[in-house]
């Protein structure tokens, strides 16, 4: 997926990825609407903290991470600049029976992570879920950075 | 492969019916086109309603903006106003509120 935005220019961007799908996000930044060649950013990050979820620049796996708002800044030319905002939307999230999104709110605390057991989720787990499950919480502890 | 200001130019020129379908504009009226697609892209902006640079205009996106820089270049080039051109920019917004509606304001993947 590429993202164009201008710093002169509209800044949202509404994003809808399916859970599970191979993406890649590309950012290209242009100092004026219009321009052919992009400018050059970095501390590329998001505000949101879903850089772990959904890396600038590289391949991943789209999490299940339902509706949520997102926001990426960078420097430019050494000035921290807002570059892009808006919802993500992963639509088949909360379509299956064992909604992780509803189990394990998107910000997880240690304390939560620790605290967390089997019975708490154990109606949603079965015997043909459990991996895809299983693999989704780690991408939250991930980019909670526990 | 999003379409190019001198192809929305020339869209907007055929628009008017003040270019043939296979004549080739003007330098001039050619720039007075392009200046009315950048207008009516700024217009965009002031509303609220850009998801997109003019670099990567979604294709839902270039009838509407052909119709609304018409708009905006009908009486440089004395020419009226048709009605249906208004209907440019609610084709717009309905566009960006669309769950997937392509490349720019929303992508599925």
């Amino acid at each position: 997926m590429d993202i164009s935005v201008a710093l002169d220019g509209g800044k949202e961007r509404n994003l809808i990825f399916g859970a599970g799908d191979q993406a890649t996000i590309n950012l290209k930044v242009y100092a004026h609407d219009g321009d052919s060649t992009p400018i050059v950013v970095t501390e590329l990050q998001w505000s949101t903290g879903g850089q772990a979820l959904f890396p600038v620049g590289s391949q991943f796996t789209v999490p299940c991470v339902g509706r949520t708002p997102y926001r990426i800044v960078g420097k430019v030319a050494g000035v921290l600049t807002t570059l892009v905002y808006g919802v993500i939307e992963v639509p088949c999230a909360c379509d299956v029976a064992w909604d992780c999104c509803c189990i394990f709110p998107k910000t997880i605390t240690t304390a939560m992570a620790t605290n967390v057991t089997v019975s708490d989720a154990g109606s949603y787990f079965n015997a043909d879920n459990v991996e895809d499950v299983l693999q989704i919480i780690g991408q939250r502890l991930k980019a909670a950075g526990i | 492969m999003s379409i190019t200001l001198t192809d929305l130019a020339i869209r907007t020129l055929r628009k008017m019916q003040v270019l043939g379908q296979d004549q080739t504009p003007s330098p001039g009226d050619l720039q007075l086109a392009k200046e009315k697609v950048r207008a009516a892209h700024a217009m965009l902006r002031v509303k609220g309603l850009l998801r997109w640079t003019l670099s990567d205009i979604p294709d839902f996106a270039e009838e509407p903006y052909a119709m609304l820089a018409a708009m905006l270049a009908a009486s440089d080039f004395q020419v009226a106003i048709r009605q249906e051109w208004a209907l440019g920019l609610s084709i717009i917004e309905e566009g960006i509120n669309m769950p997937a509606t392509g490349t720019t304001p929303t992508e599925y993947f």
